[in-house]
């Protein structure tokens, strides 16, 4: 069995390890050692160590910001987005009505492409047109500047993020389609309330979708790179200075591509760590039905 | 007694109603003025206080934007893409996952953290790379670098995502079906991938929008306009300096629609859900 | 006759000479853009059967496009590109020195003192060059006449030198109306519910450089080594540049910008009355002419000491790597580098008023500015508040020559935008900008 298992095991996972060997391995390490040069992509790269680092460290303000920028965002949108997909996702477990369309409602912002997607986001937080503000003023609240201010902008985009938590809703209810009925039942039987029912099988049911949302929400959040592009371009003064546009702006802006790639080694190591904590800790309160001990 | 458990019930189906009835409004905002933009002059779009009713209709916005872009050619480029990469997809990023979550074999776990590195570079930075192999492999202005990756694992977010699925369904079921002489394919086809469906079907959806709203990868490796994907055709009155954004929004109206029937329709099969049964025995 | 058949004897030499070449020509815009740039592909095609042309119309992601193709050693022989990358890649010699092809080459319309001297970028100290624009722009005033005529207010003059900054402000107060239909020089004006803005701008430096320069200041010295953005002079016309805002009430904040997306609406909805913005603007609000929904006025800028015209744009390069080893398809190439920036072949997008013709008698010879200014699109004063403007006060953008100029562009960018929010006194935001563009400033390229 060990042996049949080892073989097909190698089978099976071959397609995703070739294809990590042959089309994410090399571009990796090229980015990697493009880093240590001065490449603009024309030409030929010339080796200059770790200047692109040491100017990372110790000269470029915009890069300390932005990785700052990045982390606030980052935490901030995957908590936000997660708790709002899983309570809709949990909402929209419940037995009513009509509700192939309601999921379709809250999938609707995950469709919409991301620059019509900018360019309604940007009329909503308009502080003086925009929607947002107005529905403040109707509750006799004071308006908010929104994304046009320093200390605004990042709560306004993690707001928006929120809307845009489609991909993780969907997750969460396959998670939640996929617990047994049986479960249920069985709490139900023993007397078990609401709570009882939510605490002792949905949680720990879902913790692996949990588990896989909150890695991936951190891995893509802190790539996230549309917003700055297509509404804030990292402003005001720098508070939306999101770390790969600062990357893509190096590279594709101001023609270095060492630097950018220096800069996105960087990232790499972030978000690799907290990967791997979040995988150290897991086994701390993931819970997997078909066991992963064996 | 009955009547006051009855009476709750009714409460909570209120309570759930109000919930969801007022929160998809708030989800639909966005989207209705997105609509009604498309319909709109654009003179009218952003007029104050917001006006919710296009006057006169501009259906015209539809035209403009549709028949800039060879429509036909560009949907069947965009559904060519999208067979091949559907069926890459499905087929081996269950594989892999099946082999990452339900076999166990030596190196298994630390060779998936690994892989999953492949998600944390930024694409700035690899796309050149990445392009230059394309183009060691004659690969460049054919849909060769849009659909030949799906097929090596189908990207690790969909292997990561199907894993952490297989992971929740108990193992004796696995265990039942190999004391019967299954081989593990047999495994994965008869117990593993009809108890999965769901997530299944959420690769296949999340699959289609990614391949559906591509433009980066169409842009840089096609050259020839011929080959362009409906994403790329329509993406032309994008460009955040022409301003159209009437057009835009027609453009972005049609894109979102044969998603929408899909996820609509992909529902039923979603409600289905799972009936595990003679488990836990 | 004879002239004839030995032109017939010419055109089939020139024409069997190519034989069959096939060249790559890549370029970014508008749909309507990207109809002329097609229709100017075609008549080359036409005018040189042996060369084919395959047009790559690139609506997005342009630059990654252009790096990747580059990197891979198949660059399009002729391409638009952005004034950044061009410079840096021209200096590792990827982008093509075309003074040599110049100076080869009889064709008038490509000789250096025929295009507009602000047009064209220069490096390595001046000896080599790149080429020009596709088309020559500059920042102009554009107004919507009827509101002037409703107030009672004298259009702004289509001469420079008579177009004060104190005649501006005088000018954009009376134009700019509350609700209540008070102005902002009344009691009881209220800043938060302007039915009419005296003026709109945008953020980025083409909006408030000429207004530094005709003050007298700069973002640098000539050398470009030294910032001088934190100088008097700079300070003080970014300074009355916010205070349109926050001062005189004429003008949206940059939040309420934003939902002016489109100028060319906002001055014909009479949302505002004037409106700082490219001369490719006319093609939204010619359009708007046109159709007799607007009465557009255009305006030079207005002057702080010194008229300036500020010209900018971006370049159509060639890439020496797709031409270096076949002396034909250099040739082609050279052929159609030319033909592109031949104001001639793309006169439907000029006369629309997206662009401005390159050549110096498109201004110059009466017949040729008939054949561009369209009189339903170009207002009457146009000769005068543009092309005299341009002519007399023109003076190019420092894109054209200052290195690592984007970077410096977004830093100013940040940082103006900290001005015009009201969050730093122009003498706080352009004392930080010095400090961090400060060892940006290597020099020219030009110099």
């Amino acid at each position: 069995m060990r042996k049949l298992e080892l073989k097909w095991g190698i089978i099976l996972a071959l397609p995703a390890i070739l294809g990590f060997l042959i089309w994410n391995l090399g571009p990796m390490i090229a980015a990697f050692v493009i880093g240590f040069t001065d490449w603009s992509i024309a030409g030929t790269p010339n080796f200059v160590g770790l200047a692109n680092y040491k100017e990372i460290f110790f000269e470029d303000f915009i890069a300390k910001k932005s990785i700052f920028v990045t982390f606030y965002f980052a935490i901030g949108s995957v908590v936000v987005s997660m708790i709002t997909a899983f309570l809709t996702a949990l909402l929209l477990n419940q037995k009513v009505r009509a509700l192939p369309l309601f999921r379709t409602i809250f999938f609707l912002p995950s469709i919409v492409p991301a620059i019509a997607n900018a360019v309604v986001w940007l009329w909503l937080f308009n502080p003086d047109f925009g929607l947002l503000n107005y529905i403040l003023e109707v509750f006799g609240l004071s308006k908010l500047q929104w994304i046009y201010d320093e200390h605004q902008v990042i709560p306004s985009l993690i707001l928006m993020s929120a809307w845009g938590m489609g991909y993780t809703m969907m997750i969460f209810l396959a998670g939640l389609q996929g617990i047994p009925q049986q479960l249920y039942e069985a709490v139900a039987i023993d007397g078990g309330n609401w709570w009882h029912k939510f605490r002792h099988v949905t949680i720990p049911m879902m913790t692996p979708t949990i588990f896989f949302n909150l890695v991936m929400g951190l891995i893509s959040s802190f790539q996230a790179f549309a917003q700055p592009f297509l509404m804030t371009e990292g402003g005001p003064n720098y508070a939306s200075m999101f770390y790969c546009y600062y990357i893509y702006k190096n590279a594709f802006d101001y023609g270095r591509m060492g630097y950018a790639s220096a800069l996105s080694t960087i990232l790499f190591l972030i978000i690799l760590v907290l990967t791997f904590l979040i995988f150290k800790t897991s086994s701390y309160w993931v819970y997997y039905e078909g066991g992963r001990s064996r | 007694m009955k009547v006051i458990r009855s009476k709750m019930k009714t409460i909570k189906k209120i309570i759930i109603y109000l919930i969801l009835i007022s929160a998809s409004i708030s989800f639909l905002l966005p989207f209705a003025w997105l609509i009604r933009s498309s319909f709109m002059d654009i003179g009218q779009i952003f007029t104050l206080p917001p006006e919710w009713i296009p006057r006169p209709f501009y259906w015209q916005n539809y035209p403009e934007a549709l028949t800039s872009v060879p429509f036909g050619r560009y949907t069947l480029n965009t559904l060519t893409i999208l067979f091949f990469v559907e069926a890459g997809v499905l087929i081996t990023a269950t594989m892999s996952a099946f082999a990452f979550s339900r076999l166990r074999w030596k190196g298994r776990d630390k060779i998936f953290s690994i892989l999953l590195t492949s998600l944390m570079v930024p694409y700035v930075v690899t796309l050149i790379p990445t392009f230059l192999l394309w183009k060691a492999l004659k690969g460049i202005d054919t849909f060769l670098p849009l659909t030949v990756p799906a097929w090596f694992g189908g990207g690790m977010f969909n292997v990561f995502l199907l894993r952490q699925f297989f992971l929740t369904i108990p193992y004796e079921l696995d265990e039942a079906a190999y004391l019967d002489g299954a081989t593990p394919l047999q495994v994965l086809w008869k117990v593993i991938i009809p108890l999965s469906k769901p997530a299944i079907l959420t690769v296949a959806i999340f699959t289609f929008m990614s391949v559906w709203n591509d433009l980066l990868g169409p842009i840089v490796y096609l050259n020839d306009p011929d080959k362009y994907t409906l994403a790329v055709g329509l993406s032309t009155f994008v460009g955040m300096y022409t301003g159209q954004w009437n057009y835009l929004m027609a453009a972005s109206t049609v894109m979102i629609l044969p998603p929408i029937i899909l996820f609509f329709i992909g529902q039923r099969f979603f409600v289905q859900g799972i009936t595990l049964t003679g488990l836990k025995g | 006759m004879k002239k004839l058949f030995l032109l017939f004897i010419l055109f089939t030499m020139v024409s069997m000479a190519f034989s069959e070449i096939t060249l790559t020509y890549m370029y970014w815009g508008s749909p309507l853009e990207r109809k002329a740039q097609e229709d100017m592909l075609k008549a080359f095609e036409k005018a040189y059967p042996g060369i084919k042309v395959k047009a790559i119309h690139v609506p997005s992601n342009y630059d990654e496009k252009i790096s990747a193709m580059l990197a891979g050693g198949n660059p399009p022989h002729v391409a638009q590109l952005g004034e950044g990358l061009a410079f840096e890649w021209a200096e590792k010699g990827e982008v093509m020195d075309i003074l040599p092809l110049i100076k080869q080459d009889p064709d008038p319309s490509v000789q250096v003192e025929n295009r507009l001297s602000m047009t064209w970028y220069w490096y390595d100290g001046g000896k080599k060059t790149f080429g020009t624009n596709l088309a020559a722009e500059v920042m102009l005033l554009w107004y919507n006449k009827e509101l002037f005529d409703d107030a009672g207010v004298p259009y702004p003059p289509a001469n420079p030198e008579e177009w004060t900054w104190e005649k501006f402000i005088d000018t954009a107060i009376k134009l700019t109306v509350d609700k209540n239909g008070k102005h902002p020089n009344e009691p009881g004006f209220d800043p938060n519910n302007i039915k009419t803005y005296g003026v709109v701008f945008g953020r980025w430096w083409g909006h408030f450089l000429p207004f530094i320069w005709s003050n007298g200041g700069d973002i640098c010295d000539e050398e470009g080594k030294v910032p001088l953005i934190n100088q008097p002079e700079a300070v003080e016309a970014l300074q009355e540049f916010a205070n349109l805002i926050h001062k005189y009430h004429v003008s949206p904040t940059p939040a309420q910008l934003e939902a002016f997306p489109a100028f060319h609406i906002a001055l014909q909805t009479k949302r505002v009355a004037m409106a700082i913005n490219g001369q490719w603007a006319l093609l939204d609000l010619g359009d708007l002419a046109k159709k007799g929904r607007l009465k557009l006025g255009v305006a030079p800028l207005p002057k702080f000491k010194e008229p300036v015209c500020l010209e900018l744009g971006a370049p159509n390069v060639i890439f020496t790597k797709a031409v270096e080893n076949d002396p034909e398809v250099l040739k082609a190439a050279w052929e159609l580098y030319k033909w592109s920036t031949d104001s001639e072949k793309v006169l439907p997008l000029i006369r629309g008023g997206l662009w401005m013709p390159l050549q110096i008698w498109w201004y110059k010879d009466p017949e040729y500015l008939e054949k561009w200014l369209d009189p339903k699109v170009h207002p009457p004063e146009y000769k005068e508040a543009v092309i005299d403007y341009l002519l007399n006060y023109g003076r190019k953008a420092p894109s054209y020559y200052l290195k690592n100029w984007n970077k410096i562009a977004d830093i100013m960018y940040q940082e103006v935008g900290n001005i015009l929010l009201g969050k730093a006194t122009a003498q706080e935001a352009c004392d930080s900008m010095a400090e961090k563009i400060a060892p940006l400033l290597q020099g020219r390229y030009d110099k």
